[in-house]
């Protein structure tokens, strides 16, 4: 039998078309972002992005200073960009499929900072394990 | 005071943060601007967890399978297990009055507020006795559930359009939820069987955003707002003209156009051609098959499934698509499922005639 590859799949030649547009949008939402701190979010997902409109993204944005991994319903990849206040947010499923691709321009993603419930519980659990050292249980 | 959505997700020890990508992910596969995850996250936070009750009719339990075997199973999971209380009699433990005690009870709590999933068609003929479960049928069992339920989810072209019990000659006289059912909203969800996340997306915006806007055959417009055909990769050939014409030619190696194959694409609204099926491997086309048209009204019953459709739906004449050796094949296939189609018909007139109640259904989106 053949390689399923030697069966071609051609997909139509795509220069990059959208990157440049969104290029701009980014550049819209940086100064709304100074000017009035509202933040923006764009889906890459729902847009056709060919490999040259990626690259061209890739390129212009560049790699910046934070680089942080979220481990909540599978994994998720948050990085700054070279431009401050552009993230590159990747969220991913326990079983390693990507679930969305979003570039969020604002001082942090909303994601990240601990959420008021979550604190509570955690301070919950951090004061049941000292009740139990206390009375001497391990 | 009522457990919500989120309660629900902290109680299984899910953090704020899985909420929030929980709400991303869906809204980005709902298509929805990406603000919106907000807005259905704070919606989500606060509405209390719905009942869904989900029922079973004539059904092959395909649509069942697809939704728990789903590319994403977290998100799968976190509707069935953690959003809602399901009662669905084939997932569930219980069996026999144990089952029918429980979902019940289900009902009568949640009153008025459940969301009814229903997946098969129902049928009417012989007093509807081609499908009984604890000693009621099911047009029966719907009409009384249908009364406490805010909204109906017609899961599957069975559910939704009467799919294949509902095919020529029809001898149940299987008839569609909307037969049935006229006073409550209903939501179709098509497809033999439709994408798993087109399935459990449907639920999640209902419960956040309310009603979605629909297609005229009453289906979310996220999804089936485009035909396979203006999302197929295999378009700009279709452009062109380039066609497989047997599914070893030249053409199919290529991987042109399947529209002489008879692929069903270009009158079929469906999300295949974008959000693809089994782990967003692939789709039916994208495997060398054409679409065989399964979210659409009467699929089955549409001269076959290897007939080219009767007219180009491009910018051209039919006789300018077609090549000769093309023109050959079509026409002996053509002659064949027209002498089946007359076959048909001269049954389904017959059981229209029987049933008394088979209702006449329009044909769909054909250009
Ligand atoms: S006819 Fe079918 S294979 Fe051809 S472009 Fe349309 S959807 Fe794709
Ligand atoms: S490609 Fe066509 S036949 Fe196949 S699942 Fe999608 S709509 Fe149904």
């Amino acid at each position: 039998m053949k390689a399923l590859d030697a069966i071609p799949i051609r997909p139509a030649p795509s220069p990059a078309a959208n990157a440049p547009a969104l290029l701009q949008e980014i550049a819209a939402a940086l100064d709304a972002l100074l000017l009035s701190g509202r933040r923006h979010c764009i889906d890459l997902g729902s847009l056709p992005l060919s490999p040259a409109d990626r690259d061209l993204l890739r390129e212009t944005l560049g790699t910046g200073e934070v680089r942080m991994e979220l481990e909540a319903l599978g994994n998720s990849r948050i990085e700054e960009t070279g431009v401050p206040g552009v993230w590159w947010v990747r969220h991913s499923s326990e079983d390693g499929i990507l679930l969305t691709e979003s570039l969020e321009v604002c001082h942090v993603p909303e994601i990240v900072p601990a959420g008021t419930t979550d604190i509570a519980i955690g301070l919950q659990r951090l004061r049941q394990a000292l009740a139990l050292r206390e009375s001497g249980g391990d | 005071m009522e457990e919500t959505i989120l309660d629900a997700f902290q109680q299984n020890g899910l953090s704020r943060r899985a909420f929030l990508k929980f709400c991303a992910a869906t809204a980005s596969l709902l298509a929805l601007p990406p603000a919106a995850a907000a807005a259905m996250a704070e919606k989500l936070a606060s509405t209390p967890r719905p009942t869904v009750i989900y029922l079973s009719y004539q059904e092959c339990t395909g649509c069942l399978e697809s939704m728990t075997r789903s590319f994403s199973p977290t998100i799968e999971h976190l509707m069935f297990n953690n959003i809602s209380l399901a009662f669905n009699d084939t997932l569930q433990a219980a069996a026999g009055e144990a089952a029918e005690a429980a979902r019940k009870e289900a009902m009568r709590k949640a009153w008025g507020k459940y969301i009814l999933i229903v997946d098969g068609a129902v049928p009417l003929g012989a007093g509807g006795a081609y499908c009984v479960a604890a000693g009621q049928s099911a047009v029966d069992d719907l009409r009384h559930a249908a009364r406490g339920a805010a909204a109906i989810i017609a899961v599957g072209t069975c559910a939704a359009f009467g799919g294949v019990p509902y095919a020529a000659p029809n001898p149940t006289g299987a008839v569609p939820v909307s037969e049935v059912i006229r006073d409550r909203p209903i939501i179709n969800v098509s497809g033999c069987p439709p994408i798993p996340e087109v399935m459990t997306g449907v639920v999640v915006y209902y419960l956040s955003f309310g009603m979605p806007a629909l297609d005229r055959q009453g289906r979310p417009l996220a999804f089936y707002g485009n035909t396979i055909h203006d999302r197929c990769y295999r378009r700009p050939f279709y452009d062109e003209g380039r066609f497989a014409h047997t599914f070893d030619d030249e053409g199919a190696r290529n991987g042109w156009c399947l529209y002489e194959l008879g692929c069903k694409g270009p009158v079929t609204y469906n999300a295949c051609a974008t959000l693809k099926w089994n782990q967003g491997t692939s789709f039916p086309i994208q495997s060398g098959h054409g679409c065989l048209g399964c979210s659409e009204p009467d699929f089955w019953d549409k001269g076959g499934f290897y007939r080219p459709l009767p007219a180009a739906t491009g910018h051209w004449a039919r006789g300018e698509v077609l090549g000769g050796a093309a023109l050959g094949g079509a026409v002996v296939g053509a002659g064949m499922a027209m002498l089946a189609r007359s076959h048909q018909k001269a049954n389904a007139a017959k059981t229209a005639k029987e049933v008394g109640s088979q209702p006449q259904k329009e044909d769909s989106h054909e250009h």
